[in-house]
C-alpha cells in the first residue's frame, strides 16, 4: 500500500470499469484474428479527466484534451505490421472482418514493404496501480472555489493585472495491453495547473505562466495557491524587460531550462526511430564523447516519479530507466518496439501514442540531467558577465544537425558574481548541442522536474513528458 | 435507437432545455514510408459525441449562462451516460458566465469534397513521392500520409440540425540532400482536395532548400539591409493580426485594438473566408452550427470588426461572425525582386518561427537564409531573428507574389525595411 508524504494512505487509482467490460471482446478479437495473422495485440485505453479554468469573467469546465476511450489492434503477417484504431469493440467478428479487409487492401498497393522479423513476447500477467493523496473527481465545487481564490488573490496584488487564468486539470489513465502472451493493466492519475497573469502599464502588455504538475491529485492546487505572489511580482517585472544584445554568454540554466535543453538537445536526438530513418546524428556518436565529464542524463518512465511514469508503454513493454549519457559519453538511445526489431535491439519502453487514434513512435518520458555537487551560489559567483535563464516558452529539435533552439521567457543579468534585478525578455537560446554540453562546467545538487507541457514530434503527435534536472552552468548564444 | 435520439431523450427526461450535440465520424487511412518502402499502414474509424449543456438563469435582472462540455463515446452504457449527463448538468449551476444564445434553427446538408477514396488520394501521393524520390543529390528520406474523411452533425435545442462532410489530410515528408554534408528539410503539408501540381512544386522547393543547407555559411549580423521573410513564417506572422482582432482576445483584455484603430500600416488588408479551395478549414458552419460568410476584418490597416463565435461576440457586444478557419491577406503591389537589387537577406526556414500574440515579439533560429552581399547569393544558417512587431510595422512591405499554405492565402514574402 502506498503512503503519502505524511505517512497516510494514498487513494488508489481505480482501473476503468469500461475496460474491464471490454476485456472479453478484446480476447475474442485476438482469437478470431489469430487465425489470419501471426501476431495480434489489443491496446485498450480509457483516459478520463477534466479541465477547470477560472478567469476574470469566465469559468469553464470541460473534458481534458487528454481524454480518450478506444482501442488499437496491431496485427503482423507477411513480415509487416498493420494497425486499426476504433472506439467500437462490441462486435469482435465485424471488427476482425474490417481489419482483414483493410490489410488485404494495402497488400494490393503493389509497393515494397519494410520487412520485420517475427518477434516474441515474454509471458506476463500483471496489474499495476499508483496512488495519490486527494481525490479530484466529484470535487468540482472545491476546485472552482480554490481557483477563484487564486484569481481573486492575484487581482488584489497588482493594479497592472488585466487578465489572469487559473487552470487545473486532472487525468486518470487506465490502459490494458492484451496479446496471446500478455495481459497487462495499469491505472494512475496525474494533474497539472497553470497560473497565467497578463499585465499592462498602459503601453506594453506582458504575461508569464507558472506551472505545476505531478502524479498528484487535488493536493496540487495547494501548491498553486502558494505561488501566486511570486508569479505576479515576476510578471510585473517583465514590463521593464530589455532585449539582450545578441552574442555568446556564460549562462546558468534553472532546472526548467536544463530540462528544456536535455529534452530538445539530446532527448529527441536519441529517439531511435530516427536512427531507423537515418535522421539522427547521435547514431554516429554512440560510445563517443558528447559533453563534459559533468554531464549525466537519463530518460525513462521508471527513471522518476512524474507525469510520464507509466508501468508499461503503448506497445506493452515494461517501463525502464535508461542512462543516455554517462560522464559526457553517449551510451545509448531510447526505442519503441518496431524500431527495436528493425535495429535488432531491445525496446526500452518508450513506444508512446498521442492517443489510441495514432501510431506509436519512440518518445521521451521523464528526461533529465542528473544532479552534481556544486552549489547555486558558487555557480553565480563564478560568472562575471552572464545570465540566469529562468522560465521556458518552447523548444525545437534538430536531430539531424544537432542545432538547438530554446525560446525563453525571461532571464536575469548576472554581473560580477551577483544576480541583478535587470530582466531580459524574451530570449532565444541557440547553439550546437555538443558545444553546449561540452561547455557545462558546473552542475548543482538541486533536482526538479516539470511536466506541464506536451511534446510533439515535428508538428504533431503530442504526448505527456516531464523534463528537468539541476542548475547547470554553460555557454550559449543568446539573442 | 440512434445515439443522438438517445441523448435527446435523456436531455428531455432530465429537463435540460438548452443543449448542443456535435457528432463526428472519422474514417482514416494512414501510410508511413521510409524512402520507397511502406513501413506501416493503419486504418481508423472513430465516432464521437461532444455534448455541451447550458443553464440560463437571471440574478438581479442580469442574464447568465452556465455551460459544461464533455464527450460521450459510442460504447458507453446507458446508465453511465445518464449519470454523466446528470452530474455534468448539476455543475452548470455553479457557473455564472454572461448570457449567450445558441445558433438559430437551420436544417442543411453540405458536401465539401468530391467523394474520392482515401486510397486513391494516397496512391497519387505515393506515385509523386516515387517519381520524385530522387532529385540530383537529393532524396525523400521518409514520409507520412494521413487521409481523413470526416462527417459532422450538429444539433441543438433551438432546432438546428446540420450535416456536412470535409477532408482533413496531412502529409509530412523529409527531403534530404547529400553532398559534402547531409542536410534535411522537414515539411508539413495540409490539404482537403489534393492539388498534384502544388504538391509536386512543394517537393521541388524543399529539395532546393535542402541543397542550399549543405552549402551554408554563418548568417551575418542582421543590420543595415532589408530582411525578407518568405514562406511558412509569413503565415505565422499574420496570425498576430487574427488573434489581436478576435472577440475572445478582446474579452480576455489582451488586445489593445478596437474597431477603428490602426495597426500602423495601411497596406494590411485581411479577410476571413470560409470557402477557400484546398483548405482543411473550409466549412460553411462553425462548431456551433453558425453559418459562415466572408468577412473583412482589417481594411487599409484599420480594424473593421472583431471576429469570433456566438459566445465571445455576445460577451463583448459585437455581431457574431462565427469561427472562420481561413484568412486571406491581400498582397502588395511590388515584386519581392524589387527589394533584391542591393544587399539583402531572405529568411526561408526557421527552426520554429514564433510570434507572441500578446506582446508582438516574434522570431526564431534561422535554419536557412539567402544572403546577397551585393555580388553573389550565399546560403546562410545560424543566429536568431528577434523583434517586436510594433517596432517594424510602419516599414513593413508585402510582396505581390502570392502563396497558399492550407488556410492562409497571402503574400509569399514580407519585407522588413527598418529592423
Amino acid at each position: 500500500m502506498e503512503r503519502n508524504s505524511k505517512g497516510g494512505t494514498k487513494v488508489n487509482t481505480k482501473f476503468s470499469d469500461f475496460l474491464v467490460s471490454k476485456e472479453r471482446s478484446a480476447k475474442k478479437l485476438i482469437d478470431i484474428l489469430s487465425k489470419n495473422f501471426d501476431y495480434v495485440s489489443v491496446l485498450g485505453t480509457d483516459v478520463f479527466g477534466k479541465v477547470f479554468s477560472v478567469s476574470k469573467e469566465e469559468t469553464i469546465i470541460k473534458d481534458s484534451n487528454w481524454s480518450e476511450q478506444g482501442f488499437v489492434i496491431r496485427v503482423y503477417k507477411n513480415k509487416r505490421f498493420f494497425e486499426y484504431s476504433t472506439n467500437e469493440m462490441t462486435d469482435a467478428e465485424e471488427t476482425a472482418e474490417k481489419i482483414v479487409s483493410l490489410f488485404d487492401e494495402t497488400e494490393s498497393l503493389n509497393m515494397n514493404f519494410t520487412e520485420y522479423p517475427q518477434f516474441r513476447e515474454d509471458s506476463m500477467t500483471e496489474t499495476f496501480s499508483k496512488g495519490y493523496e486527494k481525490e479530484p473527481q466529484n470535487n468540482e465545487h472545491i476546485i472552482i472555489e480554490k481557483l477563484t481564490e487564486i484569481k481573486d488573490k492575484a487581482f488584489s496584488l497588482s493594479d497592472n493585472l488585466i487578465s489572469f487564468d487559473a487552470i487545473f486539470e486532472w487525468v486518470k489513465v487506465s490502459k490494458f495491453f492484451i496479446s496471446r502472451n500478455k495481459n497487462l493493466k495499469q491505472s494512475y492519475l496525474w494533474s497539472q495547473g497553470y497560473c497565467i497573469p497578463t499585465v499592462s502599464d498602459g503601453s506594453k502588455i506582458k504575461y508569464s505562466y507558472k506551472t505545476y504538475s505531478g502524479l498528484k491529485g487535488l493536493e496540487l492546487i495547494d501548491e498553486m495557491i502558494k505561488g501566486t505572489e511570486e508569479n505576479i511580482s515576476h510578471t510585473n517585472s517583465l514590463l521593464n524587460a530589455k532585449r539582450i544584445i545578441p552574442g555568446e554568454y556564460e549562462i546558468i540554466c534553472s532546472p526548467e531550462i536544463s530540462g528544456l535543453i536535455a529534452h530538445e538537445a539530446f532527448g529527441h536526438g536519441v529517439e531511435m526511430d530516427m536512427f531507423v530513418k537515418n535522421r539522427a546524428k547521435a547514431a554516429e556518436y554512440i560510445g563517443k564523447r558528447v559533453g563534459s565529464d559533468l554531464v549525466n542524463m537519463r530518460d525513462g518512465a521508471k527513471s522518476a516519479e512524474h507525469v510520464s511514469s507509466y508501468f508499461f508503454d503503448d506497445e506493452g513493454v515494461l517501463a525502464q530507466d535508461i542512462k543516455i549519457i554517462e560522464k559526457g559519453i553517449l551510451l545509448d538511445g531510447i526505442c519503441d518496439t518496431l524500431s527495436a526489431l528493425y535495429l535488432k535491439k531491445k525496446p526500452t519502453g518508450n513506444g508512446k501514442r498521442q492517443s489510441f487514434e495514432r501510431k506509436a513512435y519512440t518518445r521521451m518520458t521523464n528526461t533529465f540531467f542528473e544532479p552534481g555537487n556544486d552549489k547555486l551560489e558558487d555557480m553565480i559567483k563564478s560568472v562575471d558577465n552572464g545570465f540566469l535563464l529562468i522560465d521556458e516558452m518552447s523548444g525545437m529539435e534538430d536531430p539531424k544537425e544537432w542545432g538547438i533552439q530554446c525560446m525563453i521567457l525571461s532571464a536575469l543579468k548576472i554581473e560580477n558574481g551577483a544576480v541583478t534585478d535587470e530582466v531580459y525578455s524574451p530570449v532565444i537560446l541557440t547553439g550546437y548541442v555538443p558545444d553546449v554540453l561540452s561547455d557545462i562546467s558546473m552542475v548543482s545538487g538541486d533536482f526538479y522536474l516539470s511536466g506541464s507541457g506536451a511534446c510533439g514530434k515535428g508538428y504533431k503527435e503530442f504526448v505527456k513528458v516531464s523534463a528537468g534536472g539541476p542548475y547547470i552552468k554553460t555557454k550559449a548564444r543568446l539573442g | 435507437m440512434i445515439m443522438t435520439n438517445v441523448l435527446i431523450k435523456i436531455f428531455n427526461d432530465l429537463h435540460i432545455k438548452k443543449w448542443k450535440i456535435e457528432k463526428t465520424e472519422k474514417n482514416s487511412e494512414e501510410f508511413f514510408m521510409i524512402k520507397n518502402k511502406i513501413d506501416m499502414t493503419r486504418g481508423k474509424k472513430i465516432v464521437s459525441y461532444n455534448i455541451t449543456l447550458y443553464r440560463d438563469f437571471s440574478e438581479e435582472d442580469k442574464k447568465y449562462t452556465g455551460s459544461i462540455n464533455f464527450e460521450i463515446s459510442p460504447e458507453e452504457n446507458y446508465t453511465d451516460i445518464v449519470k454523466k449527463i446528470e452530474d455534468s448538468y448539476k455543475l452548470t449551476s455553479g457557473i455564472k458566465n454572461k448570457y449567450f444564445p445558441l445558433a438559430r434553427k437551420k436544417t442543411d446538408s453540405v458536401l465539401n469534397y468530391e467523394k474520392t477514396s482515401g486510397t486513391e488520394i494516397a496512391n497519387k501521393i505515393i506515385k509523386i513521392f516515387s517519381d520524385l524520390s530522387e532529385c540530383g543529390k537529393g532524396y525523400i528520406n521518409s514520409s507520412e500520409i494521413f487521409i481523413n474523411k470526416v462527417n459532422k452533425t450538429i444539433l441543438n435545442s433551438s432546432g438546428l440540425n446540420i450535416n456536412f462532410d470535409y477532408m482533413d489530410n496531412t502529409v509530412e515528408f523529409i527531403t534530404t540532400w547529400k553532398d559534402n554534408k547531409e542536410s534535411e528539410i522537414y515539411s508539413f503539408y495540409e490539404f482537403s482536395e489534393f492539388n498534384e501540381k502544388s504538391f509536386s512544386e512543394e517537393i521541388h522547393k524543399k529539395y532546393k532548400f535542402a541543397e542550399y543547407k549543405t552549402k551554408t555559411q554563418d548568417t551575418p549580423e542582421l543590420k543595415n539591409m532589408p530582411i525578407i521573410i518568405s514562406g511558412e513564417a509569413v503565415k505565422e506572422f499574420f496570425r498576430y493580426f487574427i488573434v489581436k482582432s478576435a472577440a475572445s482576445t478582446k474579452f480576455e483584455g489582451t488586445t489593445e485594438f478596437s474597431p477603428g484603430d490602426s495597426f500602423g500600416n495601411d497596406k494590411i488588408n485581411i479577410i476571413m473566408d470560409p470557402d477557400v479551395k484546398y483548405s482543411t478549414r473550409s466549412y460553411k458552419f462553425d462548431n456551433d452550427g453558425f453559418p459562415l460568410s466572408k468577412t473583412v476584418i482589417i481594411e487599409d490597416g484599420i480594424l473593421k470588426t472583431y471576429h469570433g463565435n456566438i459566445k465571445y461576440c455576445n460577451y463583448i457586444g459585437s455581431e457574431p461572425t462565427g469561427n472562420i478557419g481561413n484568412f486571406t491577406v491581400l498582397t502588395g503591389d511590388k515584386s519581392v525582386n524589387e527589394f533584391k537589387n542591393s544587399k539583402y537577406i531572405e529568411l526561408l526556414s526557421f527552426s520554429d518561427f514564433q510570434i507572441d500574440y500578446s506582446t508582438g515579439d516574434f522570431g526564431g533560429e534561422i535554419r536557412l537564409g539567402i544572403y546577397f552581399d551585393g555580388e553573389k547569393e550565399i546560403p546562410v544558417t545560424g543566429k536568431a531573428l528577434g523583434e517586436n512587431i510594433k517596432n517594424i510595422i510602419s516599414g513593413l512591405k508585402l510582396s505581390s507574389e502570392k502563396q497558399q499554405i492550407n488556410n492562409f492565402t497571402g503574400p509569399e514574402s514580407i519585407i522588413i525595411t527598418n529592423l
